[in-house]
């Protein structure tokens, strides 16, 4: 090795030893964002969890139906729009769910396509491949019955008359996934 | 294995682990916004208890162009180690790396935080 061959990686040497140290300062940075989504987590689990059974998932919702309920055999017009309005409320729900379907569907390619083409496994990463998968399916089930609600909706809309028990079958359908609890 | 390619590719493994990492949160949020989807007061709750999901997902955007940016220096180092190590296991090594870095870069910055960011704006716009 010459001199200047020596030097050189000399140089190479002490700049490698920087930047293990840069990378090592990111991770910490990195711990703030952390921390903070689990901050996030966890406010929102204690908001679900300490509003406990009176908690109404979704306060217009359950407005539109007891409004729905009280109108049915007084003002059919009057209920219809309540339904209506729940119905709209449902659509924009499953719009959005289908938003972040997409964006999973999306991840779960990027991730295979990541695994697939490293010469060395990385740590991680098939378990978030494996829970995102869980996270698409869930989304899947989630879509079918909001679709399904859309769909007794319409019906009860067009409708001549609408029976108690087919008002109540939204109700049920919507508390099957959390939307009223 | 000579040190200083160890060093590199321990280096190059924090680098995919935080990379893994932020793609975790990415992960995370996407079910956070699914939960606010189904309760839109949630978001206003979660203001006023000083925890925002679009905080988080702007420190996550700075986070990705970082990351981002040391695998570029990453591939860098190595091609300059790479006239230094010429000879297997070394080379072997720094070439399978170096592959591995273009990998784990496309993959960070194929994050889609900014849609994600929009998606959460419009929520709470709705």
């Amino acid at each position: 090795m010459s001199v200047a061959e020596y030097q050189d990686r000399q140089a190479l040497e002490t700049e490698i030893k920087d930047y293990a140290k840069q990378v090592e300062t990111l991770g910490e940075e990195q711990k703030d964002h952390q921390e903070d989504l689990i901050k996030v987590q966890k406010t929102l689990l204690s908001f679900t969890r300490s509003k406990g059974f009176d908690r109404v998932a979704d306060s217009k919702v359950i407005k539109h139906l007891e409004n729905a309920i009280a109108t049915r055999e007084t003002n059919i017009g009057t209920c219809k729009e309540n339904i209506g309005a729940v119905k709209q409320k449902m659509e924009g729900t499953q719009h959005n769910l289908e938003k972040s379907l997409e964006e999973g569907e999306k991840a779960d390619r990027e991730m295979e396509q990541t695994k697939n083409s490293l010469k060395n496994p990385v740590k991680g990463l098939d378990d978030a491949i494996e829970q995102n998968k869980d996270d698409i399916k869930h989304r899947k089930k989630l879509g079918k019955k909001l679709r399904e609600i859309g769909i007794m909706a319409a019906k009860l809309i067009s409708a001549s008359a609408i029976a108690a028990n087919e008002v109540i079958g939204v109700v049920e359908k919507l508390k099957q996934i959390g939307i009223i609890r | 294995m000579n040190l200083t390619v160890k060093n590199l590719v321990l280096s190059y493994e924090t680098l995919a682990n935080q990379s893994v990492k932020l793609n975790q949160s990415y992960l995370s949020l996407l079910k956070v916004y699914d939960e606010l989807n189904f309760d839109i007061s949630l978001l206003a709750d979660l203001d006023q208890a000083g925890c925002s999901p679009l905080k988080v997902v702007e420190s996550m955007n700075r986070d990705q162009l970082i990351i981002a940016d040391k695998f570029t220096d990453l591939i860098g180092l190595i091609a300059n180690a790479q006239k230094h190590f010429v000879s297997d296991p070394e080379a072997k090594k720094l070439s399978e790396t170096a592959h591995d870095c273009l990998v784990m870069r496309d993959f960070v910055k194929g994050i889609a935080l900014n849609q994600l960011q929009q998606m959460f704006t419009e929520i709470s716009l709705s």
